[in-house]
């Protein structure tokens, strides 16, 4: 049964003009989350991702995912050192005379 | 040329062209930090980011004749000790890669996904140092094509024009690049979606 309702509902996304299928909606989805979307795929993007349980849920743990990167390396971005050696300056002025 | 001063970036470029004292004193001094920085979080740790570094200015002297201009200076040097820096990483990386298509979410006429339940915010999750590690461990496992454009992107906060400027590539392919290393992530890390890496 669920599958044959997932099958009526590629079928609506298939034919139906202006829906996404999940194929193309995951081509989408990188630029919407970063807001970088233009308007008109927006919208397209969007009715499908309100239809599609599945590209909801991927849309999530995508969402989820990228944040979880930035934040994990929050740390590493902000290391304690803040300049470059001194020594190393003289040794690649050095090495570039 | 006076290093302590600071020249517009045309006027540095000519300096440099013509060899003039100081002039690559002056570069190196006003991108020194910034790079060196970059170097540290590259390759975790100062000693070899002072080898990347030196690399990359000792290659941006033998090549500054070369410059076009048309990237920035900045971009231009990023990109050299960027690649100095991946360069050595590249030389003791490898073992825990993942081919990228294994990663790849499989959509034949529609997606199979399971409903997420995230029950508490990404920060308290990143807040616990074992599942931040847990999750720096997944990013390091990508393949360096696309862990370098995540990173640079998404960790570094350059826009599609930058990354592509210092990568040397296509802003097509940094973007098709950063979704996959953006799915192949997530994928990586549905253990600890599911609950299944240990919380504690």
């Amino acid at each position: 049964m669920k599958r044959i309702l997932l099958k009526l509902e590629y079928l609506m996304f298939k034919h139906v003009p202006g829906m996404l299928t999940c194929a193309e909606a995951d081509a989408f989805i990188s630029d919407y989350v970063d807001g970088l979307l233009p308007a008109a795929q927006r919208r397209k993007f969007e009715r499908h991702i309100r239809m599609c349980r599945p590209c909801r849920a991927y849309l999530k743990a995508y969402r989820r995912t990228v944040t979880l990167a930035r934040l994990s390396a929050a740390e590493q971005r902000a290391p304690a050192v803040t300049r470059m050696p001194e020594e190393l300056v003289h040794a690649i002025l050095a090495a570039c005379k | 040329m006076n290093p302590a001063s600071a020249p517009d970036e045309a006027q540095l470029i000519a300096a440099l062209r013509r060899g003039e004292g100081g002039a690559f004193e002056t570069l190196v001094r006003q991108h020194g930090d910034a790079l060196y920085r970059l170097a540290v979080r590259v390759l975790g740790n100062e000693a070899e980011a002072r080898d990347a570094v030196q690399d990359g200015f000792i290659s941006a002297y033998k090549e500054i004749k070369s410059f076009e201009a048309r990237a920035s200076l900045k971009t231009w040097l990023y990109r050299i000790v960027l690649n100095a820096a991946l360069m050595r990483r590249r030389s003791r990386q490898r073992k825990n890669e993942v081919a990228i298509d294994e990663l790849l979410p499989q959509i034949d006429e529609f997606r199979h996904e399971p409903d997420w339940n995230f029950t508490e915010s990404a920060e308290d999750t990143v807040a616990r140092g074992h599942l931040r590690q847990h999750i720096r461990a997944q990013i390091e496992r990508l393949p360096e094509a696309y862990r370098t454009v995540l990173w640079l992107r998404d960790i570094e906060g350059y826009d599609t024009r930058e990354t592509a400027e210092m990568l040397g590539d296509s802003e097509g392919s940094v973007k098709v690049r950063l979704h996959r290393a953006r799915a192949a992530l997530k994928t990586l890390l549905e253990p600890l979606y599911k609950g299944e890496v240990a919380s504690s």
